[in-house]
């Protein structure tokens, strides 16, 4: 069992597209926008647990991991993982403080709220990001690539796996946990698997050009966006 | 200077590529400690030595990447750090000889130092330490701390490098996507790990070659120090059910010369790379002409640069003059200093963050607590503003030993507040700003006091500008501060420290800061003299002031100085502050046509000013309050509404639109006959069981109250049967059902069949991030909400259908 703490990096640039927000924002949106970076980084705790398990069985629906009790399910999820020899299992969050302000704000005032939310989203999304990048640099010096994340509720890969995934983190020890409905709280959390392939996979390279093109997202090729844990926040999501 | 360091000078050196690689091609077992496997197989680590040294390499690096204490404790062997090291220096040797040079490769241990990681500064550097004395014993050339993703970790390796061995040191970070893992972007980088004393700085791993020249780029532009690039291999490829890395030897040899532009010194390869590889590039260095490169023929200057752990502040002649917040001070302060006493750093934070939102471009830090240790509040002090921080800060406090246990703790380039004249206070003082890698602040007083006249301050500021430049630091790391007496004991003595100010910057070309608040003190309109004083002072040269950023009067005259003294081409900075940049969009508003003013304030969604402008309606130009609804609050409405439609603006604006609308329509309201309108319609509202997310809905319900609509919002997690029972006794129109997740929209139908049950004339309309138009359908539901927008011509849409 690992954690991760880093400082959260984020820009205002980098809210935009979680806002929906294409082309320059208002002053008045400008305004709040930087506002709630500064709040969100302020109130934010962010924190990640990482842990790796070695794959105990593969069948075309499914996977199954050595000491632990998740099934990685669905015949999209289990073929993300195919040449996986391990996977690390990885939890993030924001902390409760960040619940708190979406709740205070919520009923009171929807624009902030909004604007907040957004931060809130991007700043877990690129926390998770670093965690990520952090992770794959490691799986690739021990001569391993790794898959793109993959979260219960992407794909096939059904949401009722929180509880599973969450046991296997032990994540109560950085304060997450699942309602009886699979969401996660705090709100602005984030579970993800990440494979150990053994032979090298598309995306789990940044193709050396200077165009940068977004990482594909595992969702968006499967077309299944709207049962996407993230849809809400997916700069993705409407290009569908 | 050592031989490694001289034969850069003269030309680029060839490195070799990943261990990594090799050694699983010649059998390491997966998840075994590759630095354990060396000691078994050690004849097989020099065949691959070899082979690179075959290829061309001029620099063989030693499998030591995790041969930290930290690392090998995850395989039971931290006894071991020595054997390791020892051993892996002295097989390059023996494969080497005197061909090539050894570069001691020190890794990351895998822990961030606090509050970040568990393990303090300390214990770090003795951890580094352990392994580069063994390195150098070992006959290491230099040390080369690679692959390194954080600003403070790589800062403790290079004090341990420098302060326990006498080697030369490289310091190579990791970035993706122009920062470090932590934040840290490479011109960031440049300027601390210069001021600690690396001797080559770069970057390596992350990317391909490609990705890796922006990154030097912006270091080439942001030191003189040589620069070293080690890239990945590129993309692999699968031939044969094997990996390939095929066609990258060529690529990675077509991007030296761009490398060698930019003043890269050392290059070699990373993670994927073979000896191939450094054949390739080996060729394509020799096959270049040994002309120097454009850029490093020219020295770069540089004005004073401070930094955080992921930004850099210049201050300087050319630069425009900085604000250093001075309210984190328990002296003059009692809720700081009650703070400081209680450990609530949260307030020390929120006084921070405030400080910056007013525009301080860096922070004093005065930790002066009476009957407090400064050593253990300074540096606990930094450690909780670091991280939340991206500003520099300067650290005020002259007790030389808490100081130092600050500057172990902050992973930038701290500003020292302050040295001063006195022997002791030099010989203290000077030594840490160098050990540190600080920029330090030298006040014009010494053992007789602060001399009143120019001349005498002057003389100071030149000794300790002198004595700092003896101990190695460089001019533009010398700051001063001419110091200022209160104009309530004696007014003559103000314009001495702005002739001092004058004489400094002319005869010493340092940068000059001043303590402003002190000239006011005892006086009232403090900042009438605050402001004054730091106008003549601007003149006469000074590039920042320590004040109080809530005086916004100070940022006017900061932005009106710069202009004047001629800091501020094209007056651009004075322009923003003074908020004259406008964008081509916003009009200003027509004071002559109220209403156009009206919409203007609701188009922004500028609540403030609505009701007095109503006021002004209604009384001055007796508009009658429901003509200024149809003229002056629908129209902006139904424009914004357009302008969203067709993509123009973003949904905050729209809310904040018709926030604002509704301030001005209820307004209004009040000034009619309660009849005058009717109810639209009544909307039962909520997320359904099992949902506690509602920012969606929320947003859905402040628009539809906008637009005129009776909202019972029964909130979040509501059951099936409050929806119906609601709906019965309010004899609601329609039910708004919102759902976030795949697992809580089912409640949804649920909802609709006990409708149907019911057979209630509701209408009902789903809307939430996982639905779609196709679910609404199959679901059977009246109505389905896209967006927030969208929702408001489905009611209307539902409502003209009864």
């Amino acid at each position: 069992m690992n954690f991760f703490k880093v400082p959260l990096t984020l820009t205002f640039q980098e809210v935009l597209p979680f806002l929906k927000m294409n082309k320059e924002p208002s002053p008045q949106e400008k305004k709040l926008i930087e506002h709630y970076l500064m709040e969100i980084k302020q109130k934010a705790q962010p924190i990640g647990v990482w842990k790796t398990f070695p794959v105990k069985y593969w069948s075309p629906e499914k996977i199954s991991l050595e000491g632990s009790p998740l099934l990685l399910e669905g015949k999209n999820t289990a073929q993300h993982f195919q040449t996986c020899e391990q996977i690390t299992l990885l939890a993030t969050t924001l902390g409760a403080e960040i619940d708190c302000l979406l709740a205070h704000l919520s009923p009171r005032n929807p624009a902030h709220a909004l604007i907040a939310d957004g931060v809130a989203s991007t700043a877990i999304e690129s926390f998770t990001e670093q965690l990520d990048c952090y992770l794959s640099t490691q799986i690739r010096r021990k001569g391993y690539f790794p898959t793109a994340r993959f979260s219960p509720g992407y794909g096939d890969w059904a949401l009722n796996w929180q509880k599973e995934f969450l046991i296997s983190l032990d994540s109560k020890k950085i304060g997450i946990a699942t309602t009886p409905y699979f969401l996660l709280q705090p709100c602005k959390s984030v579970t993800a698997a990440l494979g150990w392939s053994n032979i090298p996979l598309e995306r789990s390279y940044t193709a050396p050009s200077s165009t940068k093109k977004p990482a594909k997202k595992p969702c968006c090729s499967a077309h299944t966006c709207h049962y996407c844990q993230l849809a809400s926040s997916c700069p993705d999501r409407f290009k569908y | 200077m050592s031989k490694f360091l001289s034969s850069l000078q003269e030309k680029a050196l060839l490195g070799d590529g990943a261990l990594g690689t090799m050694l699983t091609q010649a059998g390491l077992p997966p998840g075994e400690s590759p630095e354990l496997w060396m000691l078994a197989h050690p004849e097989k680590l020099k065949i691959i030595h070899q082979a690179y040294l075959k290829a061309g390499a001029q620099v063989i690096q030693t499998n030591t990447f995790g041969a930290n204490r930290l690392k090998l404790q995850e395989y039971q062997a931290s006894s071991q750090v020595q054997a390791i090291n020892l051993t892996a220096a002295r097989l390059v040797r023996e494969v080497v000889g005197r061909k090539a040079f050894i570069s001691g490769i020190v890794g990351p241990t895998g822990h961030f130092p606090a509050p970040l990681g568990e393990y303090t500064w300390g214990q770090l550097v003795e951890v580094f330490r352990e392994q580069m004395e063994a390195l150098q014993k070992g006959g290491a050339d230099f040390i080369f701390l690679e692959t390194f993703s954080d600003l403070g970790e790589v800062r403790a390796a290079l004090y341990a490098a420098k302060n326990f061995t006498t080697l030369p040191v490289a310091c190579s970070l990791t970035f993706t996507q122009g920062r470090t893992l932590t934040g840290t972007s490479p011109e960031t980088a440049a300027v601390v790990l210069e001021a600690m004393g690396a001797d080559l700085i770069g970057a390596n791993c992350s990317t391909g070659p490609q990705e890796l020249l922006p990154i030097i780029e912006a270091y080439s532009k942001a030191t003189n120090l040589p620069l070293l690039v080690e890239p990945n291999a590129g993309m692999p490829e699968l031939i044969d059910g094997k990996t390939v890395y095929r066609e990258t030897p060529a690529m990675m040899a077509s991007f030296i010369e761009d490398f060698l532009q930019l003043g890269v010194k050392f290059m070699g390869a990373c993670c994927g790379s073979t000896p191939e590889h450094i054949l390739a590039m080996k060729e394509k260095l020799n096959s270049l002409p040994t002309a120097k490169p454009k850029n490093a023929c020219t020295k770069k200057s540089f004005p004073t640069r401070l930094a955080s752990r992921t930004k850099v502040i210049t201050m300087g002649t050319n630069e425009l003059p900085r604000l250093i917040g001075e309210r984190i001070n328990p002296t003059a302060r009692k809720s700081i200093a009650q703070a400081f006493r209680e450990n609530k750093w949260d307030l020390i934070l929120q006084e921070a963050f405030e400080q910056i939102e007013k525009g301080a471009d860096l922070l004093d830090l005065n930790v002066g607590l009476p009957g407090s240790n400064e050593g253990d509040l300074l540096p606990e002090g930094i450690r909780q503003l670091q991280m939340a921080l991206d500003i520099p800060l300067v650290l005020d406090c002259t007790d030389p030993i808490a100081l130092e246990k600050g500057l172990q703790e902050y992973q930038g380039k701290a500003l020292i507040n302050s040295v001063n004249g006195e022997e002791k206070s030099l010989t203290t003082i000077l030594p840490l700003a160098k050990k540190y890698g600080a920029a330090v602040l030298g006040l014009t007083l010494d053992e007789k006091g602060i001399p009143a006249k120019a001349a005498d301050r002057f003389k100071i500021a030149e000794k300790i500008v002198k004595r700092g430049l003896e101990i190695g630091l460089v001019k533009e790391d010398i700051l001063m501060d001419c110091l200022v007496l209160t104009a309530a004991t004696d007014s003559t003595l103000c314009l001495e420290t702005i002739k001092t100010i004058y004489l400094v910057k002319k005869h010493l070309g340092v940068s000059c800061i001043l303590g402003l608040s002190n000239v006011s003190h005892g006086l009232p309109q403090r900042s009438w003299l605050n402001n004054a004083f730091l106008a003549l002072a601007l003149g006469a040269g000074l590039d920042a002031a320590i004040a109080n950023p809530h005086d916004s009067r100070i940022s006017e005259t900061l932005a009106a100085g710069a202009l004047l003294s001629g800091r501020d081409p094209g007056a651009r900075n004075y322009l923003q502050v003074a908020g004259k940049t406008p964008p081509a969009s916003t009009k200003s508003t027509d004071h002559t046509n109220p209403l156009s003013t009206l919409h203007t304030y609701i188009l922004q969604g500028q609540k403030e000013p609505i009701i007095s402008l109503l006021e002004e309606l209604l009384t001055t130009t007796d508009t009658d309050p429901l003509t200024i609804i149809k003229q002056g609050v629908i129209p902006p409405l139904e424009k914004i509404g357009d302008l969203f439609a067709a993509g123009e603006i973003f949904l905050p604006q729209l809310l904040l639109t018709s926030e604002a609308a509704k301030i001005a329509f209820s307004y209004l309201q009040k000034q009619l006959p309660a009849a005058t309108f009717a109810n639209k319609g009544t909307i039962v509202l909520g997320t359904v069981k099992g949902d506690i997310h509602d920012i969606g809905k929320n947003i859905v319900k402040a628009l539809l109250e906008n637009h005129g609509y009776k909202i019972i919002d029964l909130g979040k997690n509501v059951p099936t049967s409050s929806f119906i029972q609601t709906a019965k006794k309010e004899k609601a129109q329609i039910i708004g059902l919102s759902a976030l997740m795949t697992t809580t929209m089912v409640e949804m139908e649920k909802v609709i069949q006990e409708v149907k049950k019911e057979k209630l004339t509701v209408k009902v309309l789903v809307g939430g991030a996982v639905v779609t138009a196709d679910y609404a359908r199959q679901i059977g539901a009246d109505g389905y909400g896209k967006d927030a927008g969208e929702t408001i011509k489905v009611v209307e849409k539902l409502l003209a259908s009864d």
